[in-house]
Formats: structure tokens, C-alpha cells, sequence
């Protein structure tokens, strides 16, 4: 399919722990497409923000990354060499990160880091080389497309000197300056209070409509990916266990673990008096169980459950769920 | 909390310091056991004489008069006169021969520490688990046990007995040949330079592994930057801030590191001057080389504090 801008095959990516790999995130499929925003969904520790960090390249040098496929617009991303794959770092692909405050370099000032950025831009081509002479008034307009409107004043100020929520804006800003086709969001809105939180959101909305680039949208919040992604992709401990567009999903949760995430989304929402969390906690990378992963946890398990790891099964309309309860692929 | 704000409230806060600690360094002076009038003047001395040297040197007044005389004296710039040291010379006499020895030393062992923390600390930081990192650590760790004056015999041993690349005692003064104090302070300063370019270098390359790891530098990759750019604008660059920081701390160690090789390689600096004043209970000369140490150490503490400060935006503004 010619709007796919991201496939990838059977990724697993683990850690080197005492001269074996501890694989975090095993055997994942999936396609971001042109224009969309995938969500990826999971509890803490499930290995999202590893699969985002996977793609861009951007594990620290203990991380081991395998794939059958790794494609991006026609790139075999597999087969790039270091430099030819931070060439296309923040030019195509691009990160926004959870904690905005963390991801400023804390000695320089907001117009350091849009400068820099600009620069490198000035490199690439003619209208980027005139955007980067012209750094400042380009900086001021692009901050106010993502809704600040004082520019000027933020660009003279240190990183600790602005809220969080300026910050995510800043940091938005600067993966822009690019325009790139893809851009992995990790819980951008978790460390931001709920007022913030709401006008990042619309942010993000407004981006997606505008740009037409694909969105890998990293959350831990139903309620988020209800509102912002069109499909949603739900990881349990490094697995994707079901994936298909957000209305069916919400609509009729197939998978056991789907169930109990929106139970429990509803519930807050709805401030049930007992919040209606999963019972039970992620295995540890270390200590997986034999058969389906979530089985130790879900109410529905049966032997069988436990013989071998199920497979993807089709349900029809684009989704797949990885449960026995729907057949066996 | 402006710049210029936080700068007056150090410097006033070193002047007070000097102030209570000079006052101190009388006080403890004063109420050391043994008479300086006897100490100078020798066992033989009769009533008469040493009644008379008490009465010169202002010995027979209260300790605060006393106190206020001093400070009034070396506001002015009047450290006094020895007491005991031949000739009587005034101190600061003493001080004007001696001090630039001393802080030439310093400076010169500050200066090697600092070279060689700077490129061992980045290399094993650079090349963490290899052989690199293996070496520079153990040799780090060598620098730092080692006891000052037994190293400096083996440099002795080494490079002035056996190779007679360097004088195995005595100094040259800067102000007397450039070149020559370079020369015949090499050993001296690269004695005091070892155990802290192991403490430096081990501070480094700690904080370079530690900001490594930080999410900015992530993100700094994630903009497509090149891994020497990122490495020196976010990783050295704030990686130095606690590094200077731990410096200032080490050069007190450091003025307690020259008295004992000014003693081994006979150098005529403060060091030796104080052991000298304090054996001969001449309290002038060991008061002005305490204020003087005093005054050094907070000076450094000072300007190390500015230069954390102007590498820390997030420390005054
Ligand atoms: N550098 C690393 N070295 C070793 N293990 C790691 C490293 N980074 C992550 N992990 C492990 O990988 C697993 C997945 O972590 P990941 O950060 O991807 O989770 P997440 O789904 O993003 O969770 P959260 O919602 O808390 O961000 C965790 O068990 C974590 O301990
Ligand atoms: S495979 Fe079995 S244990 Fe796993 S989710 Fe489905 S029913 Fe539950
Ligand atoms: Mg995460």
C-alpha cells in the first residue's frame, strides 16, 4: 500500500544483561500510515516508549533491536549506517518526548536550541538555507503556530525558567522546523497538569490535521487515544495483543486485557466508587509465562491458554486480536 | 536572583569570613601554651630582658587590644615584624619572596591535574568498560592513595637521580627566571598534581556516564545532531558544572599538599615559612601565613563559585 509510511516485521528489541539479550519487546507488526495517528497503548513498563526509541535508533548501546522489516517510505531502515540513519533523524523521523523539562539542555538558552535546529536545517536545501539566515523571525513564527504567541520573550529564557506545558510546545516546535513524515509521541501530555494536558492534546489534533504525516502516539490513557488516534495498537508486557481503529475498539474490546483498560477508563470517568483496575501485575521481562502472556491475569483462561503463546487472529474490519477466545489464526 | 546580587552577597559573605577567621587564628595564637618572649630570647634571657620584649612587642596587653591593634595594623597593610627570625624582618617581606613561590607551585600542580583529569577522565568516559577506561581508573586510584611525600621521592628517585632531567632540591623563583621556576618546579607540582588529577578524573568521568544517560542528550540525537556536537554541548558542557564544583573543594587539600613538598623539595614558599614561624613561636609570621591561606582558599572558593554560576544559568537566574 502506497500510504503506509511505516512498516515493521516481527521487531524485538532487549537488553544485554549478563551476556544474554532480555527481550522487551518481541515480535511486533505494525503499520503507521500516511495521515494517521496510531496509538500505542499499554500499562507502565509494557515496552512502549522502547519501541518508539527502536525505530528512531535512540537505545543506549546495551539495546539489541531485530527485524524482518523496518521500512519507512521505501527506506530500509535496517540497512542504514549510523550516519546515514542521524541524517534522517529529525529531518524525516522525528521524537517528541514525556518530559519536556528533561529534554532541554539545562545550560542554554530556548533560542540555543531553535538555532541549532534551524541550522542543521540550513544544510538540507535552498528554502530551508533561507528559513535558517532568517533563524529568528522563522523561530517566532513557527512558536506561534504551536500556540505561543510571545515568541520573542521565550526564546531569551533558560529552560527552568518556563512551565511544563511551554515547554512541550518549545519542544513540539523544534521537531517541526523539519516537517517530518513521521513523529513518535511518548505520553508528551503525562508529566503536564490537566488544563495543559487538554490544550496539548488539541495541539496535537490540530498538527495531525495539518501536516498529513503519520503518528505513532504513545500512551498509557484510553481516554487520550480515544480522543486523538484513529487506530489503536494495545502492547501487553513487549506483545501487541490487539490492534484496529479506535471507534471498533471502544465499541467492542475483543481482547481480555482491552476489556479490563477500558473497564478501568470508564470507571474513572464515570468516578465509579471502586476503580476498576486489572488484577495483577506485568510479568517481568526475566519471568514470562509459558503461554499467553496475560494469562496469569485474565478471568477467561484456560488450559489451553497456557500451551503456547497465541497468534494474531483476523476478526474482520482491519482488526486482530492475539486470544484463544477467537480462534487460533 | 540577579548576577551582580548574587555576587556581592559571596563576597561579603568571604570578607565576613575572614574577618571571624582571622580573629580566630589570634585567639588560638594567643592561647597556645609556651612564651614567645622565651622561645626568642632563649633560656639565658633574665627578667629584665624579657620584661623589656614583651613590652616592645605589646605582649602585656589584653588579647582583644591586641587583636585590634593587629587588624588595624594589617588593614593598612602592616603585617608586623617577626619576632623571632633574624634581622626582624617585616613580614611582609617574607611574604612578597615567598608567596609567589608557593602560589606558583599551586598553580603549576593545578594547572598538570587539570590536563591530565581532562583528557583521562574524557577518555575513560569515551571508551567506558574498554582498556582505556580499565587503565586510566587504576592509575586514578594509584594518584589518590598514594602518601604526597612518598611519591615525591620516587619522582626524586626517578628523574633527578637517575635521569637527571630535573634538580632534585631547591627552586628557582619565577620572578628570578621564568623558564628555570618551570624547570626545577616540575617534580614539585607534578607531586601535588597526581592525587588530584586522580580525584578529578574519577569526578569526570563520572559526571560525563551521568549526563550521558540524561534525557536531553536523547533528545539532542533525536534532532539528527552529530555525536561529537552533542557530546560537547550537552554532555561536557554540563557535565563540568559539578566537576568545578568538587575542584573548589580540593584546594584546600591542595595548600595542605605544598607544605609537606615545599619541606621535601626545599622550596622556599608559605609552606615552609609557617612550619619555620611555628617552631620558633613567631605568632606574627604564623598569623600573616594563616590569613594568607585563609584569604587563598576563599578566593578560589569565590571565583569557583562565579564560574559554576556563570556554567549554571540555574543557579542565579
Ligand atoms: N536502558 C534499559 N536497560 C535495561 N532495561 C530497560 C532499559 N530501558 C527500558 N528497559 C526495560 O524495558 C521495559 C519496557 O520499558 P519501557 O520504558 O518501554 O516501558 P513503557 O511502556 O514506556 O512504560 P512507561 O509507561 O512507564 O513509560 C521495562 O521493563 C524496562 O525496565
Ligand atoms: S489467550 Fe487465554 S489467557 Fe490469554 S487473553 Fe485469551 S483467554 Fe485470556
Ligand atoms: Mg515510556
Amino acid at each position: 500500500m502506497s500510504d503506509v509510511t511505516l512498516t515493521l516485521r516481527n521487531l524485538s528489541t532487549g537488553f544485554k544483561m549478563g551476556g544474554r539479550v532480555m527481550n522487551v519487546v518481541r515480535e511486533v507488526d505494525l503499520e503507521v500510515r500516511k495521515g494517521e495517528m496510531l496509538g500505542l497503548i499499554g500499562e507502565s513498563g509494557s515496552g512502549k516508549t522502547v519501541t518508539g526509541m527502536s525505530i528512531l535508533r535512540l537505545l543506549p548501546e546495551n539495546a539489541v533491536t531485530e527485524a524482518d522489516t523496518l521500512d519507512f517510505l521505501g527506506i530500509d531502515l535496517l540497512k542504514l549506517s549510523t550516519e546515514q540513519f542521524r541524517e534522517m533523524r529529525g529531518t524525516r523521523l522525528a521524537m517528541v518526548f514525556q518530559d519536556p523539562v528533561g529534554a532541554f539542555n539545562p545550560a542554554k538558552k530556548i533560542s540555543w536550541h531553535l538555532k541549532q535546529v534551524f541550522e542543521r536545517a540550513g544544510t538540507k536545501s535552498p528554502a530551508h538555507a533561507e528559513r535558517a539566515k532568517n533563524w529568528r523571525a522563522s523561530a517566532i513564527k513557527l512558536l506561534a503556530d504551536v500556540g505561543i504567541p510571545h515568541g520573542a520573550n521565550v526564546m531569551r529564557q533558560y529552560p527552568h525558567q518556563l512551565s511544563g506545558g511551554m515547554l512541550q510546545r518549545t519542544l513540539i516546535a523544534l521537531v517541526l522546523v523539519f516537517e517530518p513524515e513521521l513523529i513518535v509521541a511518548d505520553e508528551p501530555t503525562t508529566n503536564l497538569d490537566n488544563i495543559v494536558e487538554r490544550q496539548i492534546l488539541r495541539l496535537f489534533r490540530d498538527l495531525q490535521k495539518r501536516l498529513d504525516c503519520a503518528f505513532l502516539y504513545v500512551t498509557h490513557d484510553m481516554t487520550i487515544a480515544a480522543v486523538l488516534c484513529d487506530r489503536i495498537a494495545v502492547m501487553y508486557a513487549g506483545s501487541i495483543v490487539e490492534i484496529g481503529p479506535t471507534k471498533q475498539i471502544f465499541a467492542d474490546p475483543k481482547h481480555p486485557y482491552t476489556q479490563g483498560l477500558l473497564a478501568s477508563a470508564l470507571a474513572l470517568d464515570t468516578k465509579t466508587e471502586r476503580l476498576q483496575e486489572i488484577p495483577g501485575e506485568l510479568p517481568s521481562p526475566g519471568k514470562l509465562p509459558p503461554g499467553c502472556l496475560f494469562e496469569p491475569r485474565c478471568k477467561f483462561a484456560k488450559p489451553e491458554c497456557r500451551a503456547k503463546e497465541p497468534a494474531m487472529v483476523d476478526v474482520g474490519g482491519e482488526r486482530h486480536v492475539r486470544c484463544v477466545l477467537y480462534g487460533h489464526g | 536572583m540577579g548576577f551582580l546580587w548574587y555576587l556581592t552577597i559571596r563576597i561579603g559573605g568571604a570578607l565576613a569570613t575572614i574577618a571571624a577567621g582571622s580573629f580566630l587564628i589570634f585567639l588560638i595564637m594567643h592561647l597556645a601554651p609556651g612564651d614567645p618572649a622565651l622561645a626568642v630570647l632563649g633560656e639565658s634571657a633574665t627578667t629584665e630582658t624579657i620584661a623589656a620584649y614583651r613590652a616592645e612587642h605589646g605582649l602585656d596587653e589584653p588579647v582583644l587590644v591586641q587583636f585590634v591593634i593587629w587588624a588595624k595594623m594589617v588593614l593598612q597593610g602592616d603585617l608586623g615584624k617577626s619576632i623571632a627570625l633574624a634581622g626582624k624582618f617585616p613580614i611582609s617581606d617574607l611574604l612578597v619572596t615567598r608567596l609567589p613561590n608557593t602560589i606558583f607551585i599551586g598553580l603549576y600542580g593545578l594547572v598538570i591535574a587539570l590536563v591530565i583529569s581532562l583528557i583521562a577522565g574524557t577518555a575513560a568516559a569515551l571508551r567506558q568498560g574498554k582498556l582505556v577506561d580499565t587503565v586510566a581508573t587504576g592509575v586514578a586510584v594509584l594518584g589518590i592513595s598514594m602518601p604526597d611525600f612518598w611519591f615525591s621521592y620516587v619522582l626524586i628517585l626517578f628523574f633527578a637521580l637517575s635521569l637527571d632531567w630535573f634538580p632534585s632540591y631547591g627552586f628557582t623563583p619565577p620572578g628570578e627566571s621564568l623558564i628555570g621556576a618551570f624547570h626545577s618546579g616540575f617534580l614539585p607540582a607534578l607531586a601535588i598534581a597526581a592525587p588530584m588529577a586522580g580525584v578529578f578524573a574519577r569526578i569526570l568521568r563520572a559526571s560525563l556516564v551521568e549526563t550521558a544517560r540524561r534525557e536531553y542528550v536523547t533528545a539532542a540525537r533525536s534532532y539528527g545532531f552529530a555525536a561529537p556536537f552533542v557530546f560537547i554541548h550537552y554532555v561536557f558542557r554540563n557535565a563540568i558544572i559539578p566537576f568545578v564544583t568538587v575542584l573548589g573543594l580540593q584546594v584546600r587539600y591542595l595548600l595542605g599538599g605544598v607544605v609537606i613538598i615545599e619541606r621535601v623539595f626545599g622550596i622556599a614558599g608559605m609552606g615552609s615559612l609557617i612550619v619555620d614561624g611555628a617552631f620558633a613561636r613567631d605568632y606574627p609570621v604564623v598569623q600573616a601565613c594563616a590569613l594568607t591561606f585563609l584569604a587563598i582558599v576563599l578566593s578560589v572558593n569565590l571565583i569557583v563559585d562565579i564560574v559554576c554560576a556563570l556554567l549554571d544559568p540555574r543557579r542565579t537566574r
